[in-house]
């Protein structure tokens, strides 16, 4: 096993911590383990002093078990509040999300319209030109620009939904920790 | 030893070895470990709970082409350390008081 290897296994035995504090672990432990390879200690016998990334990873759980203990005991009435607060705003989270999905298909939808009409408007000038020079040249111009504010449309209603997609998931995340974490804490 | 209290000790360890300079995860250990043990998997949450109670400050920093975390103490992190030398000789006259009682009873 390589330390790519082994931090990748005590990244998931760690995996009751959170996502940012497992990360500062990981980097903490990447640190010594480069370190003493610079200071002239095979991998091997740096990754064996370590022991088992699942024993290693025991410890830590439980020496941050006791900081949490220290930095949270007070916390117990905000979990409480957190839960309530969180299950009062569901209706609204849930009305909002709907608006900016709505929104999303209207941008997508948007998008589609003007280049579908782009497409027929620029096919369609070509039997104007036949007649009318002028007005057929204006007609080609207009379509094209419809076409252009087509792709433009479409490249922000792609962000646009990608960024509701975010959202979703940052929502998604924050019910789930007060729900599961907060929930067994109380 | 009780943990609570070699965890208090190993926190002012820690802080000592840093009013030498600046330092970082592996040197302090270094530095530490002929005089009191402490392991990797110990250090580290003595360091989040030193920096988050403003002993020490970190600053991530190029070495070798890749990023390393050094420590420096603040004024709160020296206080902490005089604060545990007066609170040592109060627990030094106890100490005594136990010890004494102790002969007393033999």
């Amino acid at each position: 096993m390589d330390q790519i290897e082994y931090l990748k296994q005590l990244k998931r035995h760690l995996s009751p911590l959170e996502r940012d504090e497992r990360n500062k672990i990981i980097e903490y432990y990447s640190e010594l383990i480069s370190d003493k390879l610079e200071s002239g200690i095979t991998e091997q016998e740096v990754l064996k002093q370590f022991g088992e990334p699942k024993e290693l990873a025991a410890k830590i759980l439980s020496e941050s078990h006791d900081h949490e203990k220290h930095t949270e005991h007070s916390d117990g009435k905000l979990s409480v509040g957190r839960i309530i607060g969180f299950s009062i705003l569901i209706p609204f989270v849930i009305i909002a999300l709907a608006v900016l999905y709505v929104l999303a298909v209207s941008f997508a939808l948007a998008a589609v319209g003007c280049q579908l009409g782009g497409v027929f408007y620029f096919l369609g000038s070509f039997f104007v030109l036949a007649k009318d020079l002028a007005v057929g040249l204006f007609n080609l111009g207009a379509s094209l620009f419809a076409m252009a504010l087509g792709v433009f449309i479409a490249f922000g209603a792609w962000k646009f939904i990608r960024l509701c997609i975010k959202i979703t998931i940052s929502i998604c995340k924050a019910y789930k920790q007060t729900y599961v974490k907060e929930a067994v804490r109380i | 030893m009780d943990a609570q209290l070699k965890k208090g000790m190993l926190e002012v360890c820690v802080l000592k070895v840093l009013t030498k300079g600046e330092s970082y995860g592996y040197k302090i250990i270094n530095d530490l470990s002929p005089k009191v043990e402490i392991s990797e998997s110990t250090l580290y949450p003595i360091l989040r709970r030193l920096q988050s109670s403003g002993c020490l400050t970190v600053d991530s920093r190029e070495h070798n082409g890749r990023l390393r975390k050094y420590y420096n103490i603040t004024d709160l992190g020296l206080r902490r350390i005089n604060e545990f030398l007066t609170d040592w000789e109060q627990i030094d006259k106890i100490y005594r008081f136990i010890a004494e009682v102790q002969d007393g009873s033999d």
